[in-house]
């Protein structure tokens, strides 16, 4: 996460003009750095549900 | 070389400041397709490292090959699927399976959650009318194809697999012990088929997923399929609400149609507010009870529109500090009754910002009770944001971008303090707030237990109160739910002021008819305070742990320490009656202390 210019550059890459089959075998050092980065953190967080009232107490 | 996502921290801003706008909301919709495909890859990455078996499916490359050669001839049937709002959860899930946890337990087989891939590639295929065959996972006898419909085939197995084949558009799906032949147009039911039901206003569409296994967040949950009443009235008050928006929240509209794209009925609660919730890895989609008016329902998309956006985001930036303590929960939200962990407190602002912004223009552009309505929505949703705010700016760790973010919602919130809004209102919106502030720290917090006896046998021993400033209390979260009577009856006053007038009139019958509801608490919110302080002594005497009882005397009576540290004058009472058995007159004791 880096700013230059008014802007944040993230680490995600942007693979809205990949098809699937450059998807699956892509060796892109971007996409593959995202891969780490976003997997690597979905794999360890723990996420949650967000909702407008708190849980009922059994 | 590919590219990556960047945030304008202009955007950032105008979020910040509750100045969304489509493109911005359309730029989050492509980071989210493009995590999700990441998270995609990644589930293929690693079942092939772990060489997972799928039996009684196909490998993950028959379905990922089936998806690919639709894309070459429909790419816009196989984006339609792979955008699936749940898809981005679903993959999460499977992932930490794959990296974690053991394929023990009750829960689906690995193989039955992979199998949402074949599942995607049969979507895809069938939308785009391809011809394929492919065996595809079963749960207690139905097989959910997303975005389409549901196949009841009928299986004595809870975990079974089924062949779907495709031919020139007609779709045959063959189980262990049923087949179901999907209708020629898949989108109304059949025979042993039920569709996905579409809302439809104008132009946007959006689903009603009551079938879908994965439709909620923590799958898999069986159809709960609405009867047609309970769909139309779904129909209609979309239909209402989506004119609503159109016609004077233009802006909210195209966003919500440039995100939104399913809605998840749930029960309704005994709670006085629709139900509604949303997952941190699910963008576009929403669960919620049926509102009961277009403004409300406005309000409710509108509120799970801004978790949407803010979970994607908070994929690309961080506004807390990722090396601190972000999930324990410890902080005081005004929507919430239970504390927060500082990840959904964000959240919330956020969600709560927009809330606000909506309502800062509805009752600009209402008359008569709906605009008072408006008005105090507005007035309370403001001050509940600006306070988690300052909560978060100075409880927080934030990053640089998150207090960046905090202090321009701040300046933003604090400038609309100086919207004209009737006194009357603006008064019933913070003693509102005030309220569930008070009960919030009465039910969660403890002040030192050294202190609170020694101030107890000062009172017994007729002593003077060497009270002096005490150290910061301790959160040690209470557990049960409140029933908000008092909201209740503040809504009451404004929406319906002729039933007011009779519960005025005849006590027993607001009673009656608002759970919680006590004569002191009409009292209160009548602005009759001297009866509502004794009414709510006489509630301490004979319930002295009640927190609502205590809040309401603290709103009567206006003692300046019940107004700021209630729990201290709670504990020192609750200390008092287990050393003399006797319950002291709360008052008094507030004086005291004071």
């Amino acid at each position: 996460m880096r700013h230059v210019r008014g802007e944040v550059t993230t680490d995600l890459a942007d693979l809205t003009g990949l098809s699937l089959p450059e998807l699956r075998s892509s060796d892109d050092p971007v996409l593959l750095r995202s891969l780490r980065l976003f997997a690597g953190r979905t794999e360890c967080n723990r996420t949650g549900v967000l909702q407008n009232q708190a849980p009922d107490e059994p | 070389m590919l590219g990556t996502h960047t945030v304008s921290l202009m955007n950032l801003d105008a979020m910040a400041e509750g100045k969304s706008n489509s493109a911005v909301v359309e730029q989050l919709r492509l980071v989210n397709q493009s995590r999700q495909l990441i998270l995609l890859r990644a589930v293929l990455d690693r079942a092939q490292q772990r060489a997972v078996t799928l039996t009684p499916l196909p490998t993950l490359d028959e379905a990922w090959t089936l998806l690919a050669e639709v894309e070459q001839s429909n790419k816009a049937a196989v984006d339609q699927v792979l955008a699936h709002p749940q898809n981005g959860l679903w993959a999460a899930r499977v992932l930490r399976r794959l990296s974690h946890e053991p394929e023990v337990g009750d829960g689906p087989p690995l193989w039955f959650e992979l199998g949402r891939l074949h599942l995607l590639a049969t979507a895809a295929a069938i939308r785009a009318r391809h011809d394929f065959r492919l065996r595809v996972p079963v749960w207690r006898g139905t097989l959910m194809v997303p975005t389409i419909g549901l196949a009841d085939i009928r299986s004595r197995r809870e975990w079974d697999f089924a062949q779907v084949h495709g031919e020139r558009g007609s779709v045959l799906i063959r189980g262990t012990a049923g087949s179901v032949q999907v209708p020629e147009n898949p989108a109304q039911d059949g025979d042993g088929w039920i569709a996905l039901r579409t809302l439809r206003a104008d132009g946007y569409e959006l689903w009603l997923d009551d079938i879908d296994p994965y439709r909620e967040f923590d799958g898999p949950v069986p159809p709960r399929r609405l009867l047609k009443r309970e769909a139309d009235l779904w129909a209609d008050g979309f239909h209402a609400t989506w004119r609503l928006l159109t016609t004077h929240h233009p802006s909210i509209a195209d966003e919500l149609a440039t995100a939104m794209t399913s809605l998840v009925p749930h029960a309704m609660t005994e709670r006085l507010e629709p139900f509604s919730a949303s997952h941190h890895e699910v963008f576009g989609s929403a669960m919620l009870s049926r509102p009961t008016d277009p403004v409300t329902f406005a309000a409710t998309l509108v509120h799970e529109l801004q978790h949407s956006k803010f979970g994607v985001l908070l994929t690309l930036i961080d506004l807390l500090d990722p090396s601190a303590d972000n999930d324990t929960a410890r902080l005081y939200a005004p929507w919430r009754d239970d504390p927060r962990p500082p990840t959904a407190a964000l959240h919330g602002v956020f969600s709560f910002l927009g809330v606000t912004a909506f309502y800062r223009q509805q009752h600009t552009v209402t008359t008569g009770r709906q605009a008072r309505t408006a008005q105090f929505e507005y007035a309370y949703s403001r001050e509940q944001t600006l306070r988690a705010t300052d909560t978060l700016l100075v409880d927080a760790v934030l990053s640089a971008l998150g207090r960046r973010f905090l202090t321009k919602a701040r300046n933003r919130l604090q400038s609309w303090d100086s919207d004209p809004l009737p006194e009357d209102v603006r008064a019933a919106a913070h003693r509102a707030n005030l309220d569930h502030h008070l009960t919030w720290r009465l039910r969660h917090l403890h002040p030192p237990r050294e202190m609170v006896e020694d101030l107890a046998t000062a009172w017994l021993r007729h002593r003077p109160n060497r009270f002096t400033n005490p150290p910061n209390p301790v959160l040690r979260p209470s557990t049960g739910s409140l029933t908000h009577a008092r909201l209740a009856l503040v809504r009451t006053w404004l929406t319906e002021p002729d039933r007011y007038d009779e519960y005025r009139a005849e006590p027993d019958l607001a009673i009656t008819e608002i759970n919680g509801m006590t004569a002191a608490d009409l009292a209160l919110i009548d602005n009759r305070t001297d009866e509502a302080a004794e009414l709510y002594q006489q509630q301490i005497l004979e319930a002295p742990d009640s927190p609502t009882a205590w809040a309401g005397l603290a709103l009567s009576i206006e003692n300046d320490l019940l107004l700021s540290q209630p729990e201290l004058v709670l504990a020192v009472h609750r200390e008092i009656r287990s050393l003399s058995g006797a319950v002291t007159n709360p008052v008094r004791l507030a004086q005291w202390l004071r």
